[in-house]
């Protein structure tokens, strides 16, 4: 898996985290519905330009709101006497909109970073080298595994199987789990012996050398930058408008 | 099983942050270059068991087999869990960042109770299928039941008797996960007894 025209993400990542922070910290609603306000304004932007489809976008978006729902079913409501509490619903309002601002940053700052450029933004960031060749190694085992667990998977397809609720399909989901760890073991041996061979030892595989801050492209500064400069934005006008 | 990002409060993070970090960190201490590849495979593997999805009625679940994967690991599960959860955050949204820390504590600590609790029984058991189907449901329900017992734990440090509610559904969501989890890792643990032995005593 070469990841040699990868972006280096590192401010990108670092702006999530920037949101995820500045959104657990915000005790206002309308700083955070402001917050919210830019990042479905910068999605469209994002989707205009195609740097992401809107399709790929709102299915993800749907999904995460399934848990939106669960916490608008048990925070606002007491279903003993069928009653709402108007603390529970603005509780309720503050989480829907923090986690679909972040979940809608995240999505749109890491959109096209595989994980190769998350362990090397993971480094860059602070992580330890060990942990960042760890995930890089393990994303290298997801693509390989994954393919022939697909594999494996079409061809019980072929062969007539269906998964549902019972037991052979119970047994066959088991069958699938052992073999992978049976598969994984046993490239983990090949792979030490491999190296053994070329008179090796197994010290993970390489990341690309981390790039100095300064030689960073202009272009992730500048996102960097507007993210920082919207949550400010974000925060200081509600105070302006007395709001908060 | 994930806590989504914008729940938890901030001391409920860091803290689950802070108590994450260290469970990875002597996970790393044992994490020899020698280990490095068999970690990498098993992260992979554990992200591929979540994609696996068994049929409950109108709906479905998908495994999550934290308890096994801790049964065969002990402390390395604690980053093996991390970069799995990372990788889905990255590729699925699942989770998030800001919350990895919480996540992977609430599936890590009970993967690493199912490995002090079952660890010697697996050990010393004989090869009987009916001990060794045991030890696996035992541990997916440790691994399941410990994860639902955090996540309510975290649930209830952030916002007490407002998320009693939140706190009872997702304990009675995770039920047929038990279940199923149950089921699959107790037919696993005899299958990889047949077939692979030395996976079990890793």
């Amino acid at each position: 898996m070469s990841h040699e025209h990868q972006p280096d993400g590192r401010l990108r990542l670092a702006a999530v985290l920037l949101v995820s922070f500045a959104a657990t910290l915000a005790q206002s609603t309308a700083v955070l519905a402001l917050m919210l306000l830019f990042s479905a304004l910068a999605a469209i932007a994002f989707t205009a330009h195609a740097a992401i489809s809107l399709a790929s976008v709102l299915q993800r978006m749907l999904v995460i709101n399934i848990f939106v729902l669960w916490i608008w079913l048990t925070v606002p409501i007491d279903w003993t006497v069928l009653e709402l509490h108007s603390a529970g619903v603005e509780l309720a309002t503050k989480m829907s909109l923090r986690i679909n601002l972040i979940s809608l940053a995240a999505l749109l700052l890491l959109a096209g970073m595989n994980g190769i450029d998350l362990a090397q933004s993971a480094v860059a960031l602070g992580a330890s080298q060990k942990l960042g060749s760890l995930l890089a190694m393990a994303v290298r085992q997801v693509k390989l595994l994954g393919e022939t667990q697909h594999r494996l998977q079409r061809a019980m397809k072929a062969r007539g199987y269906r998964l549902r609720f019972s037991w052979r399909s119970l047994r066959v989901s088991a069958q699938l789990v052992a073999w992978l760890i049976v598969h994984a073991l046993l490239r983990a041996e090949r792979i030490d012996l491999g190296l053994k061979a070329r008179g090796l030892t197994t010290t993970g595989w390489p990341l690309r050398q981390v790039a100095d801050w300064h030689s960073l492209p202009r272009s992730e500064w500048y996102v960097f930058g507007a993210v920082a400069a919207a949550l400010g934005v974000a925060a200081t006008i509600p105070l302006i408008w007395g709001l908060v | 099983m994930h806590l989504a990002e914008g729940v938890l409060s901030l001391p409920t993070l860091v803290g689950a942050a802070v108590v994450s970090a260290a469970g990875i960190a002597v996970g790393m201490k044992q994490l020899t270059p020698q280990k490095l590849p068999v970690a990498a495979l098993f992260a992979a593997v554990f992200f591929l068991i979540g994609t696996i999805h068994v049929p409950i009625g109108i709906g479905s679940v998908h495994l999550i087999l934290n308890g096994l994967i801790g049964l065969l690991l002990g402390w390395l599960a604690f980053p093996v869990i991390f970069i799995a959860l990372a990788l889905q955050a990255l590729l699925f949204s699942f989770g998030g960042f800001m919350v990895l820390g919480a996540n992977t504590l609430l599936l890590a600590a009970p993967a690493l109770a199912a490995h002090y609790l079952l660890r010697s029984l697996l050990i010393s058991s004989s090869s009987s299928s009916n001990k060794l189907m045991f030890i696996g449901a035992m541990a997916a329900a440790i691994g399941i039941g410990g994860a639902t017992l955090v996540a309510a734990m975290l649930l209830w440090t952030t916002g007490q008797s407002a998320f009693i509610g939140l706190i009872t559904l997702l304990a009675a969501a995770q039920l047929p996960v038990l279940l199923i989890d149950a089921v699959v890792s107790a037919l696993v643990v005899t299958m990889l007894a047949r077939t692979l032995p030395k996976v079990l005593r890793l």
